[in-house]
């Protein structure tokens, strides 16, 4: 029981992430067809999307198990790891199984840019809350301090 | 060690403790006497006993099945467990930040939220604790957050 209660934890975790960038893929995605006039999105093409986002998702999961700090001191291989596969599974699956056909040069690089600005913007975020949430604790220390 | 009891006519109650030196048992006995008073009666390395405020004392941790006591200054030992400690004067500050330290919540500088759950506090003393995953939510809790 132990062990199929992490494993539901491990999969609720990864499912979250990967719906997450399943859905950030299906937004590109859909919004470069349209771009380019093509109304309809390939249903192999959003198979393979959800793959390559579970498989990212079970990735980050095995670098960054549930516990450890994103934002801790001497994780910086860590993070280079992630998102080091995270440019190889997207650009790879990108220009591998050609999720963008017909897409100009410079839209790719486009793309690629967003990834880089998607990936910093998640490490900022946290770092973000963390902050926030630093702020909040030392407020009610000292209200605690000035109460009792 | 040896118990008696006596019923005699005495103006005040009266407790003894008669042996060779200090010991242990002995320290535990007094702690136990004196804890009945808001003070927490504590000992150094030489075994000289000191009776601390509450307030003074700014951390406490277990190392080895010993619980030491530390102030700004000094480090002692005293014969009460953390669950206690925690339970006695938790009114006056003392939280449980581990499952081996206790802090006096007067004598945290800074806290700083570390991610996965946990904090850490930085003391008055500049030393850093940890308050675990399973605690900093109650820590939340005590500050009303």
């Amino acid at each position: 029981m132990k062990y199929f209660n992490q494993f539901y934890l491990w999969g609720v975790d990864t499912k979250y992430r990967m719906g997450l960038y399943f859905s950030a893929a299906v937004f590109f995605k859909g919004l470069v067809n349209v771009l380019l006039g093509n109304w309809t999105v390939d249903i192999v093409v959003l198979l393979e999307m959800l793959l390559a986002c579970f498989a990212f998702a079970c990735l980050e999961s095995a670098i960054f198990p549930y516990g450890k700090e994103w934002l801790a001191k001497g994780q910086g291989g860590r993070i280079a790891l992630w998102a080091a596969l995270a440019n190889l599974i997207f650009i790879g699956c990108g220009l591998g199984l050609n999720w963008f056909p017909g897409i100009p040069l410079w839209g790719g690089l486009l793309l690629v840019l967003i990834l880089e600005y998607a990936l910093l913007a998640m490490w900022y975020a946290l770092r973000l809350k963390e902050r926030r949430d630093t702020a909040a604790l030392n407020q009610g220390l000292r209200r605690f301090q000035e109460e009792t | 060690m040896k118990i008696t009891v006596e019923h005699i006519d005495l103006p005040e109650n009266e407790v003894i403790l008669r042996c060779p030196t200090l010991d242990e048992e002995m320290l535990g006995v007094l702690s136990l006497l004196r804890s009945g008073l808001q003070r927490l009666c504590v000992w150094d390395d030489s075994r000289r006993t000191t009776l601390l405020t509450p307030a003074e004392v700014v951390y406490c941790e277990t190392v080895e099945d010993r619980v030491f006591v530390y102030t700004g200054q000094a480090m002692y030992q005293t014969a009460l467990g953390l669950g206690e400690l925690e339970s006695r004067y938790s009114g006056l500050g003392f939280f449980r930040a581990g499952k081996s330290a206790v802090v006096n919540l007067h004598h945290i500088r800074s806290l700083a939220s570390q991610g996965a759950g946990r904090i850490e506090a930085t003391l008055v003393t500049g030393e850093k604790l940890m308050v675990s995953r399973r605690y900093a939510p109650l820590l939340r809790e005590r500050l009303g957050l």
